[in-house]
């Protein structure tokens, strides 16, 4: 079933020009944001270097294993899962809006199965993005270490498996939007506001234990500001792990998610 | 033995105060061709929806094939609810192949449903591309997918011109010859009564009548007569036992009469009063008629 779900939804991309316009929007910003970003560093600290009484140690962001940390780190940027979250939002809203939805459940699709086949290709675009940011680890990584073994390209690999659940997260609350708000224009709108602003100011006026609970800032704080070696001469230094926390906290709002998108649907006329 | 294809029980659905269907009972049986009539507003879609899955009953229940409503049975039903509804940036055939992978139908029977409402040749055009003749008859096309038992119909001429709607009618009886059972919701009474063999009339949430079209006509007889001296046919006329109303349209005087009516036998009455017929022609009644008295009917209940 798993597979008939995922290639309805295959069949409904198909030559849609606006979906594959986004996502190569996406992926060139990110291929030069990751090739660009070194270099970028490098001039705007270099007079903080030449004014230094002491050395700051220099360090490639794209050694192994380090680079994982630093190009899941920007690749995990509010702007950059905005992107995802978007596709979701229009391909979710769109079904209201060609009422294809009635006409997927006419054809015969049960109401959980609309809505887990959006989930399916949550999943996979998020696997997808992954890979993307792997791949171009890889290359990076292979060309700016000098010499590496197998354990340290692959020790800290794990933060790709965190980027992944950040993609995912995130497009989970632009799906869950979707399906509840149906209009394209407001979902984006709601999902802008939501995490970019109310989010925020929410975090800042909430009690301390309840910070971690708020799903973008849980989802935000999966991959953490990489500790780069001017920090290290401050004694600044971000946890440099995933904490198991930040991830269930981010898989218990997909779930809920999840359940109200089918639940609404589940309860409304089409 | 007849196969019933679906059977609707005490059917209800209501919007707030507003009742849409009133404890609907239906039966369809294979091979019918079966019209649901009635004024817009009526509940015909909202039967149709709740049917399809899209909409959510108050109360009652129905049952396709004998079995409880499931996604899994809508794979063996082809529908066509309202306007036909596709993904505009994708080709026809791209959202046939949609529809195809969801019914779980081979994708080999695309050229097949596309050369049977003859889009073949715009087939790699984008939906949004097409005229609106266009877009009903891929949605034929998508619901034909699979070769269904039944196939349901809403307004399926709604919003052609006439060559539009000549085409559509001429496929759905092509189709039907095939021995498919067809549900089609109208508001059109002709086109019922061109196409339709069972016909249940709606008004607003509730039936008021189903069966065969050919049980609704022919409960009287219309005769269309005229005679040299007009007074005195009216007179003689007037004065018929089984004469239920009587009009004079176009120099010609309509007389309904109660049941089954012999003109020959009304002619030999006037013949014996001394009238000679010029003119005597027997009017099939149209189901327009019919349905218009059903609905009137139902609005002043005769004592």
């Amino acid at each position: 079933m798993i597979k008939r779900l995922l290639q309805i939804e295959m069949r409904k991309i198909g030559s849609y020009r606006l979906f594959w316009a986004l996502l190569a929007v996406l992926a060139a910003g990110l291929a030069g944001a990751f090739w660009g970003v070194e270099s970028f560093l490098q001039e705007v600290t270099s007079d903080a270097r030449q004014n230094s009484p002491i050395p700051i140690p220099t360090i490639s962001l794209y050694t192994f294993p380090g680079i994982w940390h630093n190009l899941t780190y920007i690749a995990g940027s509010r702007l950059f899962l905005l992107f995802p979250a978007f596709v979701i939002v229009l391909l979710v809203t769109n079904e209201f809006t060609f009422r294809t939805l009635r006409q997927n459940v006419i054809d015969g699709m049960s109401r959980d199965q609309v809505v887990l086949s959006k989930i399916l290709f949550v999943t996979f675009l998020s696997l997808g993005l992954t890979l993307f940011v792997a791949i171009n680890g890889l290359l990076l990584g292979m060309i700016h270490t000098p010499v590496a073994d197998w354990y340290q390209v692959f020790n800290k690999s794990w933060f790709l498996a965190a980027f992944f659940l950040e993609v995912f997260g995130f497009s989970m609350l632009a799906l869950m939007i979707g399906f509840l708000v149906q209009k394209s224009i407001f979902a984006l709108g709601i999902l802008f506001v939501y995490s970019v602003i109310a989010e925020p100011i929410a975090v800042h006026y909430s009690p301390e234990w309840l910070k971690p609970l708020l799903p973008v800032n849980a989802i935000s704080h999966l991959i953490e500001l990489p500790n780069s070696g001017l920090m290290r001469l401050f004694g600044i230094s971000f946890k440099e792990y995933i904490s198991p926390q930040d991830a269930i906290v981010t898989l218990l709002w997909c779930l809920f998610f999840a359940f109200l998108a089918a639940w609404i649907t589940r309860k409304r006329n089409l | 033995m007849t196969e019933q294809v679906l059977r609707i029980e005490n059917l209800s659905k209501s919007y707030g105060s507003l009742v849409a269907l009133n404890n609907l009972n239906l039966t369809v049986n294979r091979g019918e061709i079966f019209g649901i009539l009635g004024p817009n507003g009526s509940g015909k879609t909202t039967t149709l929806a709740i049917l399809l899955g899209v909409i959510l009953p108050n109360n009652g229940s129905f049952k396709w094939f004998n079995e409880e409503p499931s996604a899994y049975i809508r794979t063996k039903i082809g529908a066509v609810l309202e306007q036909p509804n596709f993904y505009p940036h994708l080709s026809a055939r791209q959202n046939l192949r949609v529809v195809a992978r969801i019914k779980g139908v081979d994708d080999s029977d695309i050229p097949r449903v596309l050369s049977i409402v003859s889009l073949e040749h715009r087939a790699s055009h984008r939906f949004k591309t097409y005229s609106y003749g266009m877009k009903q008859r891929l949605a034929i096309a998508a619901a034909l997918l699979g070769d269904p038992q039944v196939l349901i119909l809403d307004e399926p001429t709604n919003g052609l011109d006439p060559q539009g709607i000549a085409e559509i009618r001429e496929l759905v009886m092509k189709i039907a010859s095939r021995g498919i059972t067809i549900i089609m919701a109208s508001h059109l009474l002709d086109e019922v009564q061109k196409i339709c063999s069972h016909v249940a009339v709606l008004r607003t949430g509730n039936l008021l009548f189903t069966g065969r079209v050919d049980d609704m006509v022919g409960e009287t007889t219309t005769l269309e007569l005229a005679a040299p001296d007009m007074a005195l046919l009216h007179t003689l006329l007037s004065s018929h036992q089984e004469l239920d109303s009587i009009s004079v349209a176009g120099g010609k005087i309509l007389a309904q009469f109660k049941g089954t009516a012999d003109p020959g036998a009304i002619n030999k009455f006037l013949f014996d009063q001394g009238v000679t017929l010029s003119h005597l022609t027997k009017r099939q009644r149209s189901l327009e008629s019919q349905f218009l008295e059903i609905l009137n009917n139902s609005e002043n209940p005769k004592p």
